[in-house]
């Protein structure tokens, strides 16, 4: 055989042997797949996992483009998360994908033990995105999961939609994957994570889901209604309870995570209020003599007016000043509750008092962190909240005046 | 009897013969006797019907020859006589053997015999029947000259000659193909057209070795520096205005007889991407439209492998909603997303070639077949998805955006293996085989200029030259990739 034959079926082998770093047999044709929307975990009573996944399934011809996505509610339960998820294949028609799962919300019996076994999953896992929401549910994900759309097609729509109006309002924290697995990996301190829940009611809505689901059930039965509104806190790995909406907002001026919102102060029996759309919060732990930590948190907020009261003019200076003042009491009491309720009730750093304190204060960190979960309800915190009016919006005074 | 190399007989019943005996069979070759000298002496005329222009062999040949009073002197009467005084033809050449005799009637003269004379005048009187300058149908574009060349080579060195005016333009005339006697002429402009370049096309010229040479293609696949290459290395153009701009950049034009299209060289990668109004126009709509050109060359060549490759593969990097919209509408399709894009790939050639191919008058109701057959009832019949046609028209319409021709019949080829590598092994085989086909292109020459300059090796100067066909004021020099002679084409660049 001649050198050059010999080169040749050399090229051939090798390229050959590109085909087997990937191949026909890594492809899967479209219609064979589900998408799955949405992942809810509960423990089941007898020690198992049960998982709930809305699956998403796009029905239609070559004709009409797409009729409806119907949403097909799938059930399984496993000794482990893993085979719980493996079980699903069961009853699934087609092929589950995962690329495109928008929140996974674990149930609060789940959240307790299997916590550890979900971050496994979503780190290890390549089909998983970090960029899902993960949301904890009072009671169990999968009735939750039950509950109907109100007004888009399906319930994973809403609820991420719910997701990005967080930064509207800041009263509920949308955790993703990626936030919730680096929070729940820091050793240093605790985990703030997202909160759904659902409301059983029989009021009326006008959308037109809502309408053909009422001819669809009965008439006066109650349906649940999905909001996301708070938080969650985990410890150590473990969910430990939940923040409503006003310890959730102290929570997050804290931590950096408010964008944009709304606080109302009351002066002089009347309520004003601000609109908030630049927060800069500061923490700086200090250090006296006898070992005592006494944590500084100081918060800069700027926002305009969006409404006053008749007598402070926000032309007026004095005025000014008071609506400002007003404005920083009602924030310091925010920020006073939600730290008091999580070293009281929780007894969870999930505001990271540990962490600065690691990073200020080395040596002294090493010294108190075991004993941390001690320490933490009992530090002294100081709050420094200042804010600034910067605007008053288009009129200077109200439109109506209660005098007239 | 004398061979074709011998010398001409004397008498003109000898020279009858011979030319009976070459050309036997040859019902086109007409012949007229007439006397002179008062009825001593026995001349006749010979040439090509079709071939000569009948009226000027009547006008300036027969009417001043029998009109005229002559006496013959010596042998070399006919030639100096006839030549310099009688004959009111243009071209006039005395003519001794019979090989010449047989070119030139060939080639469109009307051969002069007269009784007693060792050589025959052979005068010009071409007149073959061919259409005049026509209009540019290739290479339409809505600015700039709409003269297209045509057969008549000479016609097309005319129409080159009149846009540049200079001495330095050199034709160059040579002979090829072995029956075809096709004149293939080489052009270019001394002092800025590349010594080196001009040389090797020369000899590649010399050195083909075909019998017939019937259109610029025949040369152009003989001369081309890569036979194989699926990209085009030498540019072809209709239009005589870009011949001229091409001279005037330092690159060489090669006319061929008989081809209304002729062959600009060196042509590299991104030549293909101008049209000839881009240097007419403003320079950001130049700029604009490069850019959309080369876009839609990737599109042409990709648009199918990649749409394959994320469907089958790559589902998570589509949008949540296009992918439900994608799953539903494929939901109950019969085939395999490869089979669909390249069945309706074919079903586009089909279509693209038929159209090519039919009489304009029944072009229209193919267009009508194709658009509804392919397009509305492929879907419906539940055959192909939206999507699928969605992407097969993109491609189609990207493919037709490439000003030349060649280039987007080279991503029209190429498209077929990446659509294999993209259902076999998704982008990684797209990357695999672009980095193969770049590796590829970066190694090819067009008459010793890199193929992919100024991109590699990155010309410094040459991008503005090169890369984009700017107005000239925008691109004051030559691309020193092509040559190095003369670079300087606008001295003062600020105009008013």
């Amino acid at each position: 055989m001649s050198m050059k034959s010999i080169k040749a079926i050399a090229k051939v082998v090798l390229i050959c042997h590109m085909l087997l770093l990937t191949g026909c047999w890594g492809s899967m044709e479209l219609r064979e797949v589900n998408l799955v929307t949405v992942l809810g975990i509960d423990s089941a009573p007898d020690g198992e996992v049960e998982v709930t996944v809305l699956v998403s399934v796009p029905v239609g011809n070559a004709m009409s483009q797409q009729t409806k996505s119907s949403v097909w509610i799938g059930r399984a339960k496993g000794n482990s998360l893993e085979q719980a998820l493996n079980h699903l294949n069961a009853t699934s028609s087609k092929a589950l994908i995962w690329y495109h799962t928008q929140v996974i919300i674990l149930g609060a019996e789940a959240a307790k033990t299997l916590i550890k076994e979900f971050s496994d999953l979503n780190a290890r896992n390549r089909e998983m995105r970090f960029s899902q929401s993960v949301l904890i549910t009072e009671g169990k994900a999968s009735e939750l999961l039950d509950s109907p759309a109100n007004v888009l097609d399906s319930l994973s729509q809403e609820i991420e939609g719910m997701m990005r109006n967080t930064r509207e309002w800041s009263k509920a924290y949308a955790s993703t994957v990626s936030d919730f697995l680096s929070a729940v990996s820091n050793e240093n301190a605790d985990a703030l994570a997202g909160r759904i829940s659902r409301v059983m009611t029989a009021s009326n809505t006008s959308s037109v889901n809502r309408q053909s689901m009422q001819s669809a059930y009965w008439q006066d039965r109650e349906y649940g209604l999905v909001y996301t509104e708070g938080s969650s806190v985990i410890k150590n790995g473990r969910f430990v309870g939940f923040l409503d909406a006003d310890q959730t907002r102290g929570c997050l001026w804290i931590i950096n995570k408010v964008k944009k919102g709304i606080i109302s102060a009351q002066i002089d029996e009347e309520m004003v209020s601000l609109e908030y759309r630049v927060a800069k919060a500061e923490m700086k732990p200090e250090v006296s003599g006898d070992g005592k930590i006494t944590m500084n948190i100081k918060l800069r907020i700027k926002g305009s007016l969006s409404s006053s009261s008749d007598d402070k003019s926000p032309l007026s200076l004095a005025d000014t000043k008071d609506m400002e003042a007003a404005f920083e009491d009602a924030v310091r009491h925010e920020l006073a509750q939600a730290v008091e309720k999580l070293q009281k009730d929780y007894a969870a750093d999930a505001l990271g008092f540990g962490c600065v304190i690691k990073e200020k204060h080395p040596k002294l960190w090493k010294t108190i962190k075991a004993d941390w979960e001690d320490i933490f309800p009992n530090i002294e915190v100081r709050y420094d909240v200042n804010v600034l009016l910067r605007r008053f919006g288009t009129t200077t005074e109200s439109i109506i005046k209660n005098d007239s | 009897m004398q061979n074709n190399e011998g010398l001409l007989p004397c008498s003109t019943e000898e020279n009858k013969q011979l030319l009976r005996h070459i050309f036997s069979n040859c019902c086109d070759l007409v012949f007229r006797n007439f006397e002179i000298d008062g009825g001593k002496t026995s001349c006749f005329i010979a040439y090509i019907n079709g071939a000569v222009r009948i009226e000027n062999i009547s006008e300036s040949i027969l009417k001043p020859l029998m009109s005229t009073h002559m006496v013959k002197s010596d042998a070399s009467w006919l030639a100096k006589h006839i030549k310099l005084t009688v004959s009111t033809v243009c071209a006039a050449e005395e003519i001794k053997t019979a090989g010449d005799v047989t070119d030139r009637l060939l080639g469109g003269y009307c051969l002069l015999f007269a009784d007693g004379c060792p050589t025959c005048l052979a005068l010009d009187v071409e007149g073959w029947a061919m259409r005049q300058t026509g209009e540019a149908n290739v290479e339409p574009t809505l600015r700039g000259s709409v003269e297209s060349f045509v057969e008549d080579i000479t016609i097309n060195t005319s129409l080159i000659r009149r846009r540049i005016k200079t001495p330095k333009l050199k034709v160059e005339r040579m002979g090829i193909g072995t029956i075809s006697k096709t004149a293939v002429m080489i052009a270019y402009i001394e002092g800025i057209a590349d010594d080196i370049v001009v040389d090797k096309i020369r000899s590649r010229l010399k050195s083909i070795d075909a019998d017939m040479v019937l259109e610029s293609g025949t040369i152009e696949n003989f001369i081309r520096d890569n036979p194989y290459c699926p990209f085009p290395t030498i540019e072809f153009t209709e239009r005589p205005d870009l011949s001229a701009l091409a001279l005037s950049e330092g690159r060489v034009v090669v006319l061929t007889d008989n081809a209304p299209f002729v062959l600009i060289a060196p042509a590299v990668f991104s030549h293909f991407f101008m049209a000839a109004e881009d240097a007419f126009v403003s320079p950001y709509f130049t700029v604009f439209i490069t850019i959309v050109r080369g876009l839609a060359f990737f599109i042409s060549l990709l648009a199918p492998s990649i749409f394959i490759a994320i469907t089958l593969f790559h589902q998570e990097m589509i949008p949540y909603q296009l992918l439900e919209t994608l799953v539903a509408s494929r939901s109950d399709l019969p085939f395999p997303i490869f089979f669909e894009v390249l069945l309706m790939e074919l079903a586009f050639d089909l279509i693209s070639e038929a159209g090519e191919r039919l009489p304009r008058a029944i072009g229209s109701s193919l267009s009508i077949v194709g658009a509804i057959v392919l397009g509305q009832a492929a879907i419906q019949s539940g055959l192909v998805s939206p999507s699928t046609v969605v992407v097969v028209a993109a491609t189609a319409t990207a493919s037709f955006v490439n000003p030349k021709l060649n280039m987007s019949r080279a991503s029209r080829i190429l498209r077929f293996p990446f659509m294999i590598l993209g259902a076999s092994m998704g982008l990684f085989g797209i990357v695999m085989g672009g980095l193969t086909l770049l590796i590829y292109m970066v190694s090819i020459r067009s008459f010793g200029v890199p193929y992919m300059s100024p991109f590699s090796p990155s010309g410094k100067g040459d991008w503005q030259a090169m890369l984009l066909r700017l107005p000239l004021r925008f691109a004051p020099q030559r691309p020193t990739a092509i040559q190095k002679n003369n670079v300087t084409r606008v001295k003062n660049r600020s105009g008013a």
